[in-house]
């Protein structure tokens, strides 16, 4: 299991889809600060907070890892590896969970370099943080990075019950963008700018299970639930993920 | 003899279609065993099935000694490399990062072998190009080269040099036979580039519609494929009684049907034959090539009469 962890991750490091997506992560934060800081100069003529510019790597980050992921573990399978690694004698067991934990570091690792990009443009660039404090600010990047690992060990394993079909970037790059849409709904509703949040019931349960217990909508808002909540959330689509994973790919049939 | 793989009465459904059907199949170690069938005959499925890729419907297998249903199967499979339809290689590394890589999870203590392997499949001076970046025989010669890391006993190449030029083929074919006299490694090569297989194969196994027609040495396929006269005469008897007395080398195949195996000076024979009341219905040349005797086996005779020199 662990030198299989241990191949998997130096596989990950020198894949050209990790850098590639490090890249964009740079380079989009980066020009988001651009334009920001041009609005900031020449329209508001104010100084910029860091909160305009420091979490914007949420706005990408359930696309970016989706894609990455996918994209890394489909190519393992389309080159072969994941067959190979099955007739060299590693267990599906093993080569499941070590594609997951591959998927999970990736995340990880993703929203890592996005958060010390951050602090890079925020401390040199900006007017400092106005409203969050640093346990706060903490707080965030720990619920980001957790939201990448659940969705990069989600995406990897979907790659692993479909047999690396490309039907699979349709799917995870499908649940991000449907859950995209729905938490700006979400949100609208039980967070409205003016009233009072009008849903009850049924309803409101639903709403706020998405708001609460997935961990795709982490990344559309700040921070407002306690941490036990995010662990729940994380923790189960893992789980979910990990189970019927394991199910589906220890009977596959492999070609 | 000591078999590397054995399969007994091993089936493989896929629905209603029988892609495998009582397939019973030895591999003697040491073999390089080609491995012969049409295209969807169920070459691919059988080896899916023997490198663990696919569970059979029923039947079992040995593989190295060990059961399908043994615990250590996975063990025993760690003693075996396989590129299977294609190579299995990361197109992000360069030719030793894959072996490397292969060391790792075969859970190698050193690399001590990766430079050897290099040399050996001819990829030494790649460098740090990436094998995205390499042709197709480089990229099939590094399959190879990661199948043979760890020192398998048992390697398994499906169609390993298609899409090679001459000079990948023939070097692809010199590793198969070095390494097999060399390290003792036991080869299964599915191929149908059937020539190519008959320069390097000890053992053939042919299969069709999912069974194995036969499975014979590379020696009762030389001796099936021998040049020969086919004559077709009013008494095989007097025939045999004919080239007893000449001590010619002959095989009866019916009543009136026998293969002779020798330069034949015609008017001499006719001679002896009228001597002893023996007519001469027909004489035609045989010289079966690997491909002819596969297709009088699996079938397509009409092909056969033209191969047949």
């Amino acid at each position: 299991m662990f030198r299989n962890l241990y191949a998997d991750t130096r596989n990950i490091l020198l894949s050209r889809g990790f850098h590639i997506a490090l890249r964009v992560i740079a380079i989009y934060q980066i020009f988001y600060f651009l334009l920001i800081k041009i609005v900031f100069i020449f329209a508001l003529k104010q100084t910029m907070a860091a909160e305009e510019v420091a979490f914007i790597f949420a706005n990408i980050a359930a696309f970016l890892v989706t894609a990455a992921t996918l994209y890394i573990s489909e190519r393992e399978f389309s080159n072969g590896c994941i067959r190979n690694k099955i007739i060299s004698g590693v267990r599906r067991t093993d080569a499941f969970l070590s594609a997951v934990i591959g998927g999970m570091l990736q995340g990880a690792l993703y929203a890592m370099f996005a958060c010390v990009i951050s602090t890079v443009i925020s401390v040199l660039f900006t007017g400092g943080y106005m409203t969050f404090s640093p346990p706060e600010i903490a707080d965030y990047w720990l619920i980001i990075t957790m939201a990448c690992m659940t969705i990069g060990a989600f995406s990897t394993s979907l790659i692993m019950i479909f047999g690396g079909s490309k039907i699979c970037y349709v799917i995870g790059l499908l649940i991000a963008f449907v859950i995209k849409v729905t938490n700006a709904f979400v949100l609208d509703a039980l967070y409205p700018t003016k009233g009072f949040c009008k849903l009850t019931g049924t309803k409101l349960m639903a709403y706020r299970f998405i708001d609460r217990f997935i961990p795709y909508s982490y990344l559309a808002s700040e921070p407002h639930y306690d941490m036990p909540s995010y662990l729940i959330g994380c923790g189960g689509l893992l789980i979910i993920s990990v189970v019927i994973g394991l199910i589906v790919f220890n009977k596959k049939e492999l070609s | 003899m000591e078999y590397i793989f054995k399969a007994k009465g091993l089936s493989k459904n896929y629905g209603k279609f029988a892609a495998l059907a009582d397939v019973n199949m030895e591999i003697p170690k040491g073999a390089i065993y080609g491995f012969v069938g049409k295209n969807g005959a169920g070459k691919t499925t059988l080896i899916r099935v023997m490198t663990g890729l696919q569970k059979p419907t029923q039947g079992t297998y040995e593989l190295l000694g060990k059961a399908v249903d043994d615990k250590d199967i996975s063990r025993a499979r760690r003693r075996m490399g396989a590129v299977v339809e294609s190579p299995a290689i990361y197109l992000d590394m360069s030719a030793r990062d894959n072996l490397i890589q292969q060391c790792l999870m075969l859970g190698l203590p050193d690399y001590d072998c990766v430079d050897e392997l290099l040399s050996m499949i001819g990829l030494a001076d790649t460098g740090k190009k990436k094998a995205r970046n390499f042709s197709l025989g480089m990229r099939q010669r590094l399959g190879i080269g990661v199948a043979l890391c760890g020192n398998p006993d048992f390697i398994v190449l499906d169609e390993p040099i298609n899409g090679l030029d001459p000079q990948g083929i023939i070097e692809v074919r010199e590793l198969i036979l070095k390494l097999n006299k060399e390290k003792g490694i036991t080869f299964l090569i599915s191929s149908h580039i059937l020539d190519e297989l008959a320069r390097v194969a000890t053992y053939y196994g042919f299969i069709d519609k999912g069974h194995i027609v036969r499975q014979m040495t590379s020696k009762e396929l030389r001796e099936e494929c021998r040049k020969s006269i086919r004559m077709k005469v009013s008494d095989v008897g007097l025939l045999t009684k004919v080239m007893e007395e000449k001590r010619i080398d002959y095989k009866v195949v019916d009543s009136n049907t026998a293969d002779v195996y020798a330069e034949l000076n015609f008017s001499e024979v006719a001679k002896d034959f009228e001597k002893v009341g023996c007519t001469i219905i027909n004489m035609q040349e045989r010289d079966e090539s690997l491909e002819a005797f596969y297709l009088s086996l699996l079938g397509g005779n009409d092909n056969v009469q033209k191969s047949v020199c």
